[in-house]
């Protein structure tokens, strides 16, 4: 799709001159109305909407639909009293929300929604059109007075006089349902006249396509099963001759006389993600193969705005402003100021090593990601619930209790956080995205994270009974300070737990871990924990410090208490503990890892910020910044070879 | 104005009045002046498209409204086969303003030539004028209309025919600054994605009927010879499909088709019946049988439908009308596709009967054998 949008910007030719030709019209029709206005290009469609996909149209099938059934209950009731033309009111979300969550519980729907099904309960057929009047009066529907509704309404109205007025004529008895699957059958098939832009590129289907001369024919959908397409298996019909065979080749026939105006084309996949094969009509054919292409789809896209400044004070303008003057400036991570002081939480330097560019995004300029991820949002509290659950937890003592006695601490922990935080613990849906740590909560379990995590805390740590949870360290006060050549730099944090031996004279730090971490992460998750172990050692000076994280998510992580990571320090290394307990496996060079940190924080004082090295794809998962983000800054500023490969190599410095 | 029986008709308002304006428009199209003679075929259409109203009453109106016609000298210009005339004349019109083009759709009642004069006429059942001014822009929509595709200057004229009383429509210099799509529209016709020339010599001032294998292809011819200033009103540019529905004959509908079905069939499902429904048109459209199993069900429907009195889809192609053309026309094939049997019998019938000839507009020879093609991962995005 977007490769026919960038070839018919690339032909250069007016849209009067070009035309599409799909296949189908349901297949292609939707795709090209979303993707095709991002490329400035508009289109217009020769087909017509059909009735049934308007809404005030679908509004009134479901008015229907409830008027047939004789003891209509909340769910077919829902989708009619909640359809957008009817405005609902906040009450009745709330009363729906209620009914989901108790279907058990037969509540009587609210004062205003029954009023109004007893006017249109049952009436006589005869009487429907009046009732459909009489409902958009009472429920005072949205409707606009623009053509596509007042064309779908009178598509509508009209049907149902005709379904009525066949019934009379066929002998058909007054039976609601038989009218309303009636109307959804023939509704499909109405097209509304509707205003079309008579100025876009024609979208035709391959009928429409036959005879004409454009400048330029694209014709989209030659995939085998779309062309030839296969006959229609009637079961109670058989074919004198294959006539779509045969209109197909006559298709072929047509489009070939064409020449060089035509470019036919098709996709690898289906929408659906199926491998489809090329027209066995293009295959006696000499192509010249297109591909699809990656590169400069930005400079397509600029052409949405047809390449003009966009005047506004926000981000996305002042960025295509930006790529728009040619310059690499605030977008691509060049400031002129210089700094020599930063104060940072733990977390920037994780995302620092991950991407330079994007620690500028989230520190220097501050960016509040554009889209909130809802999945993101959720999952991130959860996370912090559940953090609070184990802070409570460990503040009343329970990783020194017995196994029976933790867990019931663990219960009224559970109890009390939720209900601070106001959330419902018997509702379905909670109990369904908490079930991890409220379900099975029980000795030896296996299906509780909260109760692996206590036996992994027996079985690996010498608890001694002294631990403090949620060591703050901030900024102004006692931060982590690094001190570079001429650069500064405050480190901040929290650390979930720490757990003291007194005997050995040593400590563990630990941090919870709710969410997955990607595997490349899992590296800068060290970076981390030895930033945690430097502090804890300032905290206890003579101790020894080594660290821990603790990933409880799902059960099935935790088989064999792969759970809990240790990590600890050896020879001048700092990376994870073997089951030996003597060494290491992916390890960072405490003395590499602080001069990348020293070459990263003077590169990026000197105000030059550029994208990692690793592949973008990579590097930008998941990133807030990536549509801000000009990814091809790194290669004009040959960074070609960024420092992060130092360290992070096969687990050793490659320096 | 005249006086009488005008005065005890009631003002055409509503359902009613826009029932009467109808029956009125279909007595002048097909020229039925006498309405006793065609009143079974009024009520029937008067039935099928305004059911909620009073036939009688319709027709009695109706038929007041043809009297006062038939007395005025416009009548001699309906029934003067001399003069050349154009009644329910449907056409589109195109206006432009930078990169925008609205189309306009229209129907004229009558666009006919007077010694040498062309006028624009519409017939208004109104009781009062109070809609004179929109009236007014309508007919100036129609004069632009006209000129542009047709090339024709052509006079507009209203008939209020309760009044008996004609309305010259004079120019209006502020018509385009009024539109209600704004200021700045011009007329300005879009470009043709096919080049007509070829049927140029073809056309030569005789009843023309061009026949494309779908709308868009006739609408592309339209505008090529428009653009050419070619285009004509006895020019009449269609596809076989919607020719088909220039048939009188009373057709059973797909819908009713497939109800009877649902009737007929005990336990029938849905599905089966649009199935059952397509098969049995097909069978009568001699595309192919009909699965023998079922061939009792198609007799009990065909027994069902001529009782009712409608023919089967396939008598229509049957119908002379669609081929006992006017003499003098020309018939012209353009590109169609390869045709369903009873389609290829219509076209021969109509072959056999009138002057015609085959065209095709696309390019004789490419002059290439190889051709582009795109190959994208998906149809969605990369």
């Amino acid at each position: 799709m977007i490769a026919v949008a960038k070839a018919i910007i690339s032909s250069g030719l007016e849209k009067a001159d070009i035309l599409i030709a799909v296949s189908s019209m349901d297949k292609y029709a939707e795709l090209i109305k979303r993707l095709f206005p991002q490329f400035g290009l508009s289109v217009r469609f020769i087909d017509s909407p059909t009735a049934d996909t308007i809404p005030v149209v679908t509004l009134l099938l479901d008015l229907l639909h409830v008027v047939s059934l004789t003891d209509p209950d909340w769910d077919d009731i829902a989708p009619l009293f909640l359809h957008p033309l009817c405005r609902p009111d906040e009450r009745l979300w709330e009363y729906d929300i209620f009914r989901r969550r108790h279907p058990e519980n037969d509540c009587p729907p609210p004062d205003s929604i029954r009023a109004v099904m007893k006017k249109i309960t049952a009436p006589d057929i005869n009487e429907l059109p009046d009732l459909v009047d009489a409902f958009l009066e009472t429920v005072q529907c949205d409707l606009k007075d623009d053509d596509n509704t007042v064309s779908a309404m009178e598509s509508f109205y009209n049907t149902l006089k005709e379904v009525l007025r066949d019934m009379e004529l066929l002998g058909f008895p007054g039976d609601i349902r038989f009218i309303y699957r009636e109307m959804c059958t023939r509704l499909q098939s109405k097209n509304i006249r509707c205003k079309t832009h008579e100025n876009g590129i024609p979208v035709v289907g391959y009928l429409d396509s036959l005879g004409l001369d454009p400048k330029k024919l694209f014709v989209m959908g030659m995939a085998e099963g779309d062309i030839p397409r296969r006959e229609t298996g009637n079961p109670y019909f058989v074919p004198d001759r294959h006539y779509s065979l045969i209109l197909n080749r006559h298709f072929m026939k047509n489009w070939l006389q064409l020449g060089d105006k035509v470019t036919f084309s098709y996709a690898r996949h289906g929408e659906d993600g199926s491998e489809q094969q090329r027209s066995a009509f293009l295959e006696e054919l000499r192509l010249k193969m297109i591909s699809a292409g990656t590169s400069g789809s930005r400079r397509y896209k600029l052409l949405y705005y047809e390449n003009r400044p966009i005047e506004g004070n926000f981000l996305l303008a002042q960025r295509h402003n930006e790529i728009l003057s040619g310059k690499m400036d605030v977008f691509s991570g060049q400031v002129r100021e210089r700094r020599n002081i930063f104060q940072i939480p733990v977390s920037a330097v994780d995302t620092l090593l991950a991407c330079p560019m994007r620690f500028y995004y989230d520190r220097i300029l501050r960016v509040q990601p554009g889209d909130e991820d809802e999945s993101a949002y959720r999952a991130k509290i959860a996370g912090t619930l559940i953090h609070a659950v184990l802070e409570d937890f460990g503040k009343e003592g329970g990783f020194s209790l017995s196994e029976e006695q933790a867990i019931e601490l663990m219960r009224t922990s559970i109890e009390k956080v939720f209900s601070e935080a106001n959330i419902d613990r018997n509702d379905p849906l909670i109990r369904d995205r908490f079930r991890y740590y409220i379900l099975n909560l029980e000795k030896n379990s296996k299906e509780n994270c909260l109760v692996s995590l206590l036996e992994w805390n027996r079985k690996n740590c010498q608890i001694t009974g002294r631990f403090h949870l949620k060591k703050i360290f901030p900024e102004d006060r006692c931060p982590l300070q690094l001190k570079f050549a001429d650069v500064e730099v405050s480190i901040s944090g929290i650390i979930d737990k720490i757990m003291i031996n007194e005997t050995l004279k040593n400590v563990i730090v630990s941090d919870y871990k709710t969410g997955n971490i990607q595997s490349d992460f899992k590296e800068y998750m060290r970076a981390q924990l030895y930033l945690y172990t430097r502090k804890s050692l300032e905290m206890y000076p003579g101790y020894t410090a080594d660290a821990a994280y603790e990933q409880i998510k799902k059960p099935k992580i935790h088989g064999g208490g792969e759970g809990l990571f240790l990590y600890t320090h050896i020879d001048g290394k700092f990376g994870k503990m073997k089951k030996n307990g003597e060494e290491l496996s992916t390890a960072i060079n405490v003395l590499t890892f602080h001069r990348l940190l020293e070459k990263l924080f003077s590169l990026i004082s000197g105000g030059s910020y550029y994208i990692t090295d690793r592949t973008f794809e990579t590097a930008c998962n998941y990133c807030p910044h990536a549509g801000l983000c000009r990814k091809d800054s790194r290669l004009r500023h040959g960074h070609d070879n960024g420092p992060s490969g130092l360290i992070y190599g096969q687990g050793e410095t490659n320096e | 104005m005249n006086s009488g029986p005008m005065e005890n008709i009631t003002a055409g308002r509503g359902e009613a009045g826009l029932a009467t304006g109808s029956c009125y428009h279909w007595c002048l199209e097909y020229g039925w002046f006498d309405i006793k003679a065609h009143r079974e075929e009024l009520e029937n259409r008067l039935r099928e498209e305004f059911p909620e109203v009073r036939t009688e009453k319709i027709l009695e109106e109706c038929g007041i409204l043809l009297d006062r016609t038939i007395r005025n000298p416009l009548y001699k210009i309906l029934n003067d086969p001399h003069i050349e005339k154009y009644q329910e004349l449907s056409l589109s019109g195109w206006l432009g303003k930078g990169n925008d083009l609205l189309r306009v759709n229209g129907k004229i009642d009558l666009l006919y030539r007077h010694e040498g004069k062309w006028f624009i006429l519409d017939f208004k059942t109104d009781a009062g004028t109070e809609n004179l001014d929109s009236y007014k822009r309508q007919i100036r929509t129609y004069q632009w209309m006209i000129k542009q595709v047709y090339g024709i200057d052509a006079a507009g004229k209203l008939y209020f025919v309760r009044h008996d009383r004609h309305i010259d429509v004079e120019e209006d210099s502020n018509y385009f600054d009024d539109l209600p799509q704004g200021t700045g529209y011009r007329p300005r016709l879009p470009r043709a994605r096919v080049k007509a020339e070829i049927l140029i010599p073809e056309l030569n001032g005789k009843k023309t009927i061009l026949f494309c294998p779908s709308a868009y292809h006739a609408e592309q011819v339209f505008l090529s010879l428009a653009r050419q200033r070619m285009m004509r009103p006895s020019i009449r540019i269609t596809t076989p499909g919607k020719w088909l529905q220039r048939s009188t004959i009373s057709c059973l509908s797909g819908d009713h088709l497939r109800m009877m079905i649902l009737k007929e069939s005990i336990n029938a499902s849905r599905g089966f019946s649009e199935l059952m429904a397509v098969a049995i048109s097909n069978t009568e459209l001699s595309k192919g049988k009909l699965q023998p199993e079922f061939r009792g069900l198609y007799q009990r429907i065909s027994g069902l439908r001529s009782a009712a009195g409608f023919a089967s889809e396939a008598e229509r192609y049957k119908d002379p009308a669609l081929w006992d053309l006017p003499g003098g026309t020309k018939v012209g094939f353009i590109d169609l596709q390869p045709p369903a049997p009873l389609q290829a019998e219509l076209e021969e019938h109509i072959k056999e009967k009138t002057e015609h000839f085959s065209a095709s507009l696309l390019p004789r020879s490419s002059g290439t054998n190889s051709y582009s093609c795109i190959e994208a991962f998906s149809p969605g995005k990369k």
